[in-house]
């Protein structure tokens, strides 16, 4: 009966938790920049799953004007909102060592900047909803800044320290904030990145994210064992981190 | 975004559908001409909400405004010698009957709480417990007063194709804002009222079925619950007018009806923790069982009872619906066609069963045809189930809720939407364009 409203979901983990929430019957609208893949996600999903009720809103994150629009739009056709997920992100891969500060900037106006003005809409309604549930996709790339994409980390970090501030806001009126820092995950994102480890199919995290996040949890990695890595990334000392030099 | 008044959070009475929208709550019409400029000049399109009975999303306004019109409530005339009284739309029918029943006449078709508004019950034209002899509330309305855009009043006399576009037009665009009603004569205050039980779903039509001549009210409550030999089974009560009698208090005044509404010994506070403990919860079960073999137990009984302490159950109990928050509570109800409601009732007895989501309230109901164009209920039955939204359910709730529209779908049957919370009315809809 959840009614979910998420935010780049025509590609990697979005698509991935578009179909468990399409699967669990539930109302699913997607935000996505793309209308092509936007309306075959759709219909792919409305006839694979025909007690769900998915419906696709086009929006670009990068035009700032239409993201107001797009999230009015998006609550028309689903009624009302439990959950606001927002998932989208992207990441340049350099060299490791160059900045190429037009990326960088990309990464910081689509993963921070778009979010917070989409997250931001969606917490003054849920503020006064008094109920319901927002989420973001961050990452264990929020933890630290670390040699390989500068940018990329900051963009999380960025939003993870955002999503805190509006879990602190929101808490008395009754909305839970959850942040979400998945490790690394199969999709085409980190497709062909050299140096992966502890992989989670998109499908298996999607499945995670939504019950952990059905519980109300607030801060968590996926999966679990990145839980330990972050642990020891957030608390390595300074001195230490840049002569590891984790990529 | 310019006047708009700040949004607030606006719900359905399940609790389940909300919205967050500016609500305005005009006292006058020319009040409502400036709400409805204001909305114009923001390019927005209000929604028009009356006492907010409405259990899904009817009276919500998910991307827009919405204009609660309780505000218009006068009573502008009555006509003792018909009947007909004429009053805002944002009248409730608990405020129309304690200024009628001293007179001595009540509202010809009441819904199960007295919190809803004339216009309200037109724009859905509602039933009642009387369907088969009244009717829906369309069939009683002599005509309605709309304010076109532009703000000019436009006067809709029943009879006119106009007419039909109003009643049960929950889409109408311009707000209804005077109704009138023709009330009927009383004799009292009173109804004759009695019990009795049905031990399976095909006794249970029959029964419905068989008072529905000889009885004006006839309502069924049946256990969900119950499965195998008694799928089906209901506690009837079936109710006529108690005629004057020498000696006897006539019931027509406001604090005779009031003192007839009882709850028996437990306080109103005690009730509603222990419904808060049960209501999302497999021990309703007991409360039905219970109320099954009470009235069983009892046998046939016949008592006298007030009007509004029968007509309005819903009320005995202020704030019911409060103890389902936080997820709030649907309710489906389905109007089927005579011949294939037992069939159809038995398959919705049994997809609840087997999808492991059993109403907690369940109540069955015979209507005649409807002869508005959007009209919603055939010569036929119809069953009300109420589903408390937990986590746990929503899934199997909303498979539930999507196979009982593909039942409706099948056997000719029609959703309604002012219990509609989960868009079956739009998708029915939709499914019977495309068929």
């Amino acid at each position: 009966m959840k009614r979910v409203i998420l935010v780049g979901a025509t590609d990697g983990l979005g698509k991935a938790l578009a179909e468990v929430y399409a699967a669990r019957g539930f109302w699913v609208t997607i935000l996505g920049r793309s209308k092509e893949k936007l309306d075959a996600l759709v219909s792919d999903l409305r006839g694979r799953f025909p007690v769900a009720t998915v419906n696709g809103v086009v929006c670009d994150l990068a035009d700032a004007e239409r993201l107001e629009p797009a999230f009015r739009e998006a609550l028309a056709v689903t009624g009302h909102c439990d959950l606001f997920l927002y998932s989208a992100g992207v990441m340049h891969h350099g060299d490791g060592v160059t900045s190429v500060p037009a990326l960088d900037a990309e990464t910081m106006e689509v993963n921070a900047v778009a979010a917070m003005r989409l997250l931001g809409l969606a917490a003054n309604w849920f503020r006064v909803a008094g109920r319901g549930q927002i989420a973001g996709i961050s990452s264990i790339a929020g933890d630290r800044g670390r040699k390989g994409n500068p940018a990329y980390n900051a963009s999380k970090a960025a939003l993870s320290t955002f999503l805190e501030g509006l879990r602190n806001r929101l808490a008395p009126f009754g909305v839970t904030v959850s942040t979400v820092k998945p490790g690394f995950v199969a999709t085409r994102m980190t497709a062909g990145k050299p140096g992966l480890f502890w992989v989670t199919p998109a499908g298996e995290a999607a499945r995670i994210i939504a019950d952990r996040l059905e519980k109300g949890h607030e801060v968590f990695y996926v999966t679990r064992r990145w839980a330990v890595l972050g642990f020891v990334m957030r608390h390595v000392p300074r001195f230490l981190f840049k002569r590891l030099g984790p990529p | 975004m310019s006047g708009l008044p700040p949004p607030e959070r606006v719900e359905g009475f399940g609790l389940y559908n909300v919205s967050v929208s500016p609500v305005f709550r005009p006292g006058s019409l020319d009040a409502l001409r400036v709400a409805l400029a204001t909305c114009a000049a923001n390019g927005s399109k209000p929604v028009f909400r009356g006492a907010g009975r409405s259990y899904g999303d009817a009276a919500t306004n998910p991307a827009g405004p919405v204009v609660e019109m309780t505000g218009l409530n006068a009573i502008a005339g009555f006509d003792e010698a018909s009947g007909i009284v004429r009053a805002g739309a944002g009248l409730t029918l608990g405020e129309l009957w304690k200024w009628s029943v001293p007179r001595g006449f009540w509202p010809p078709v009441v819904t199960g709480t007295m919190h809803v508004t004339l216009g309200g019950a037109v724009a859905m034209n509602v039933h009642g417990k009387n369907g088969w002899k009244n009717g829906t509330i369309g069939d009683h309305v002599e005509s309605v007063s709309i304010l076109r855009d532009g703000g000019r009043l436009e006067e809709i006399a029943r009879g006119t194709p106009a007419f039909e576009d109003v009643v049960g037009n929950w889409r109408l665009s311009d707000p209804i804002v005077e109704v009138s009603l023709k009330l009927k004569k009383v004799a009292t205050g009173y109804l004759d009222v009695e019990a009795f039980v049905a031990p399976n779903l095909a006794a249970t039509l029959a029964e419905v079925d068989g008072a529905k001549e000889d009885w004006d009210y006839v309502v069924g409550w049946m256990d969900c619950w119950a499965r195998g030999a008694g799928l089906g089974r209901s506690v009837l009560h079936v109710a006529n007018e108690h005629p004057a009698k020498e000696g006897e208090p006539l019931g027509l005044s406001v604090e005779e009806q009031i003192a007839d509404i009882r709850i028996g010994p437990m306080p109103a506070p005690v009730l509603l923790l222990g419904l808060r403990l049960a209501a999302a919860g497999p021990q309703m079960r007991f409360v039905n069982l219970g109320k099954y073999a009470a009235s069983r137990l009892r046998g046939r009984t016949r008592t006298r009872q007030s009007l509004v302490a029968y007509s309005f159950l819903l009320d005995t109990l202020p704030g019911w619906n409060e103890v389902y928050r936080p997820g709030g509570f649907i309710q489906y109800q389905l109007f089927v066609p005579r011949e294939a409601a037992e069939s159809a009732f038995e398959k919705a007895l049994g997809l609840q069963h087997e999808l492991g989501v059993v109403s907690s309230l369940a109540v069955v109901k015979r209507h005649r045809a409807d002869r508005f164009s959007r009209g919603y209920a055939a010569d036929g039955f119809s069953l009300a189930l109420d589903f408390p939204v937990t986590g746990r359910n929503a899934s199997r709730l909303i498979a539930l809720a999507r196979a009982l529209d593909a039942l409706l779908f099948s056997c000719g049957g029609h959703a309604y939407r002012a219990k509609d919370c989960v868009g079956s009315v739009e998708r029915l809809a939709a499914a019977r364009g495309a068929a």
